[in-house]
C-alpha cells in the first residue's frame, strides 16, 4: 500500500540520475565552449612552468665563484603572466613569477607595466620590466636558448635578470631597415642571485631613489636575402656609485639567422657572439660568448655555446664554460631540454689542484606553457 | 638667390601636391592570395605587399623585425583572421608603433570574420593540438568563399579612400562576374570526382572538399602541428587502404617524407599542391591558383583512370 505510489518516484529518481550521469558530461562540455567567448574580456592569459632536475660536481668543491646550477631538483621558474589593452590608449602587462633559492620558491611581481599604443615609431613603457641591456636579458627564464644566461652576462651584470622600475622609450627609427632606439631610465630592482656577489653589487632599500640607472640600446636588423638576416646590437648601461664615480656596463652583439621560406617550421641555424666589458666597483672585466644554434626538425634543436671571462683582463683568473644542448620540444607549448655544460677557472697561481678547477654539470629541463599562444619570436 | 627660393618653394608645392593627387593606400596583407585580391580591387589607387610569401606556412611566419618596417606606415592591413596568424601577427603589429593598423581600428581587416567557417572545434582543448577556435582558416581555396569577401575588402578601400568608390565597385564587380564564370568551369571539370577519398598533410584542403563534393577521410599529422609518429603513420596507411585512398594532397611547404613513406606503402599517388597565389609560377594570380589545384587533381585522377 505504502510501497506502491513509491515505485514510479524510485524509477523517476533512477532516471533522472541515470540521465545526470549520461548528459552532465556533455553538459558540461558546452558550457566550457560557450565560456570560451566570453572569456575574450579577460586579460590574455598565460603561465608557465620551468623545471630543473641535474647534478653539478661542483658542490663537491664549494665553489666560490660558481655561477652555474645547483645540483638537485627545483622551480627554476613558475610565472603567471596577464596581458590587456587596457583602452585605445595603452596595454597592461603583469607577471607574478616565483623562483627557487636555496630550496625556498620565493614568489614576487617580476614585471608590471603600462606600455601605449596610440603613439606612431614611438613605445612609451611605464612600471616594472626587464632591462634592454645586452643580447639575452629580454628574454624570460623559460624562453632562454640555453638553462642560464650567458656566463659572461651573468657574472658582469651581476644579475640573473636586471629588472627596473621606471620609464621606457623604445623609437622605430624612420629607417629602410630595422633599428630601434632603446632609452630607459629605472630605480633598480633586481637581486644579484648569489649570496657570494662577489661585488657586493646589492640593490637594496638602502638606496637613494634618485640614484637611477640609465640603458641605452641600439638594434639593427637587415635582411641579407628573404633567408637570411643579419642583427647588430649595442648596450650601454651606467650610473653613479655612491662616491659620485661613474660605474659603467656596455657590451655589442652580433647574429646571423637563417630561416629558409618553405621549410621555416623543419630547420633553422642561428649564430650570436657578445662581447661584455663592465667598469664598475667590485667588477671590472670583459667577457666573450658565442653560441651556434641548429633545428635539425621541426621539434629537434641541437646547441652549442662557448664562453669566456677576462677576455682582456683580468688574467689572474680567467674562466671558461662550455655548455651543449640537445632539446626536444613536442609542442610550440612544451619543451625537454638535455644540457651538458664544463667550466673551468685558470689561476695564475698554481697553489690549488687543478682538477678541483673542473666542474662539470648535466641538468634536464622541463618547460610547459598554458594559456594564450606564446609569439614565435624572431 | 630670391627667384631660386621662390623655384624651390615652387618646386616643394608641386611635389606636395602630386603626392596628395597620387595618395595610394598602402595595404599590407598577411597572404599572396588576399594581396592579389586587394590589387584587383585597388588597381592603380593602392600599393600592396604580403608579409608571406607564396611558398611559406602562414602558421609558421616568425615575427621578423624587418617585417615591422614593412607595416609601419601601412594605412590598412588585411589578414586571414580566424587564429591563423595569432603566433605572430600581434607581436608584429606592436612592433609595428603603427596606431593605424590596430585591431579594431579601420585599417585592421580580419576577413575569416566574413565567411561561413567549417570545422568550428566543439571543444577547446590544448591536447588537440592547435586548433582553431573559430573554424578552419584555409577558406580561400573554396571560390565561393573567396567570393564572399570582395564586397568586405571593397567596402574597406572605400571607406579609406571614398574618392575612388566608384572604381573600386566596378572592379570588385568585374571580378565577382569573373569568378562566377570560373567556378561554373571548375564546377563542371570536378563534377565527375564527387565522392572521392582524399588524404592531405594538414587540414587545409578542407574548403576545396566542401566545395567540390570531394570527401576529406583524415591528416597523416597526428593532430594540427604535431607531426606523425611511426605509429600513427602505420594507422594512416590503413586508413588510407580502408578508405580506398588513390590520392594524398601535400602542402609545397610541409615535409614530404611522411607523404611519400604512406604512398610507397599504399600505392597512393602524392600530388603536391601549392595552397597560395604565386606558389607556383601559373598560380600568378587566385584564378591561375584555382585553375592550377583544379586541373593538376583532375590530371591526376585521369591518370590514374588509364
Amino acid at each position: 500500500m505504502h510501497a506502491a505510489p513509491k515505485a514510479p518516484m524510485r524509477v523517476c529518481i533512477a532516471l533522472s540520475i541515470l540521465f545526470g550521469i549520461l548528459f552532465v558530461p556533455s553538459g558540461y562540455a558546452q558550457t566550457t565552449t560557450m565560456q570560451e567567448r566570453p572569456n575574450t574580456w579577460n586579460p590574455q592569459i598565460s603561465a608557465g612552468i620551468v623545471f630543473l632536475g641535474g647534478y653539478s660536481t661542483a658542490d663537491e668543491h664549494a665553489h666560490e665563484e660558481q655561477h652555474g646550477l645547483e645540483s638537485g631538483l627545483q622551480l627554476q621558474e613558475v610565472e603567471l603572466r596577464l596581458m590587456s589593452n587596457v583602452d585605445p590608449f595603452f596595454r597592461g602587462v603583469l607577471s607574478l613569477a616565483g623562483h627557487m633559492h636555496d630550496g625556498v620558491m620565493e614568489v614576487g611581481f617580476e614585471e608590471a607595466f603600462l606600455s601605449t599604443l596610440a603613439i606612431p615609431d614611438l613605445t612609451i613603457r611605464a612600471g616594472k620590466f626587464l632591462l634592454n641591456f645586452g643580447k639575452s636579458n629580454l628574454r624570460h627564464t623559460h624562453a632562454r636558448h640555453y638553462l642560464t644566461a650567458p656566463m659572461p652576462t651573468q657574472a658582469l651584470t651581476g644579475a640573473d635578470h636586471l629588472l627596473g622600475v621606471g620609464v621606457s622609450l623604445d623609437y622605430l627609427l624612420p629607417l629602410p631597415f630595422f633599428t630601434e632606439l632603446n632609452l630607459q631610465a629605472v630605480r633598480p630592482a633586481w637581486e644579484t642571485g648569489h649570496t657570494d656577489d662577489p661585488g657586493g653589487h646589492a640593490h637594496g632599500s638602502d638606496e637613494d631613489p634618485l640614484d637611477l640607472t640609465y640603458v641605452t640600446h641600439l638594434k639593427t636588423l637587415v635582411d641579407l636575402s628573404d633567408t637570411t638576416t643579419l642583427e647588430l646590437g649595442g648596450s650601454y648601461m651606467g650610473n653613479q656609485d655612491d662616491h659620485g664615480h661613474l660605474e659603467s656596463t656596455w657590451g655589442v652583439d652580433m647574429t646571423l639567422k637563417w630561416v629558409p621560406l618553405e621549410r621555416a617550421r623543419y630547420e633553422t641555424i642561428d649564430w650570436t657572439t657578445e662581447y661584455i666589458s663592465a667598469h664598475r666597483d667590485g667588477v671590472k672585466g670583459d667577457g666573450l660568448y658565442t653560441s651556434l644554434r641548429r633545428q635539425t626538425a621541426q621539434r629537434w634543436w641541437l646547441q652549442l655555446r662557448g664562453a669566456i671571462l677576462g677576455l682582456t683582463r683580468e688574467t689572474d683568473s680567467r674562466r671558461y664554460r662550455g655548455e651543449t644542448m640537445l632539446a626536444f620540444a613536442p609542442s610550440e607549448r612544451s619543451a625537454i631540454r638535455l644540457q651538458y655544460a664544463l667550466e673551468t677557472l685558470a689561476h695564475s697561481d698554481t697553489t690549488t689542484d687543478d682538477h678541483h678547477d673542473l666542474v662539470h654539470e648535466v641538468f634536464l629541463q622541463f618547460i610547459v606553457s598554458m594559456g594564450a599562444h606564446p609569439a614565435h619570436a624572431y | 638667390m630670391k627667384r631660386m627660393g621662390n623655384t624651390l618653394l615652387f618646386l616643394a608645392l608641386i611635389l606636395w601636391g602630386s603626392s596628395v593627387a597620387n595618395a595610394k593606400i598602402n595595404v599590407v596583407t598577411t597572404t599572396t592570395d588576399l594581396a592579389d585580391l586587394v590589387r584587383q580591387i585597388g588597381g592603380p589607387h593602392v600599393t600592396v605587399q604580403s608579409i608571406t610569401k607564396a611558398r611559406q606556412d602562414p602558421h609558421y611566419v616568425k615575427a621578423k623585425p624587418s617585417l615591422m618596417v614593412k607595416l609601419r606606415r601601412a594605412d590598412l592591413l588585411v589578414s586571414v583572421g580566424l587564429d591563423l596568424e595569432t603566433g605572430w601577427l600581434p607581436r608584429l603589429i606592436r612592433g609595428s608603433r603603427n596606431p593605424k593598423i590596430r585591431s579594431g581600428e579601420p585599417g585592421n581587416l580580419k576577413v575569416g570574420g566574413f565567411i561561413k567557417a567549417i570545422g568550428i572545434p566543439t571543444a577547446i582543448d590544448h591536447s588537440h593540438g592547435h586548433v582553431h577556435a573559430h573554424g578552419n582558416p584555409h577558406f580561400w581555396l573554396d571560390p565561393v568563399q573567396f567570393k564572399k569577401i570582395v564586397s568586405t575588402v571593397t567596402k574597406r578601400l572605400m571607406k579609406l579612400d571614398p574618392a575612388h568608390g566608384t572604381d573600386f565597385k566596378g572592379r570588385a564587380a568585374a571580378l565577382s562576374e569573373k569568378l562566377d564564370a570560373k567556378l561554373h568551369e571548375w564546377t563542371k571539370k570536378m563534377a565527375p570526382y564527387k565522392g572521392t577519398p582524399l588524404v592531405s598533410y594538414h587540414d587545409t584542403f578542407n574548403y576545396f572538399y566542401e566545395r567540390f563534393g570531394l570527401v576529406g577521410v583524415g591528416t597523416l599529422e597526428i593532430k594540427p602541428g604535431v607531426p606523425p609518429s611511426p605509429k600513427h603513420l602505420n594507422r594512416a596507411i590503413q586508413m588510407v587502404k580502408g578508405n580506398d585512398v588513390k590520392v594524398i594532397l601535400h602542402e609545397i611547404y610541409h615535409d614530404e617524407r611522411p607523404s611519400k613513406f604512406v604512398a610507397k606503402r599504399t600505392g597512393a599517388k602524392i600530388v603536391i599542391l601549392p595552397t597560395s597565389v604565386g606558389g607556383v609560377p601559373e598560380a600568378s594570380d587566385y584564378i591561375g591558383l584555382m585553375d592550377v589545384l583544379v586541373n593538376t587533381f583532375v590530371g591526376t585522377m585521369e591518370t590514374i583512370a588509364q
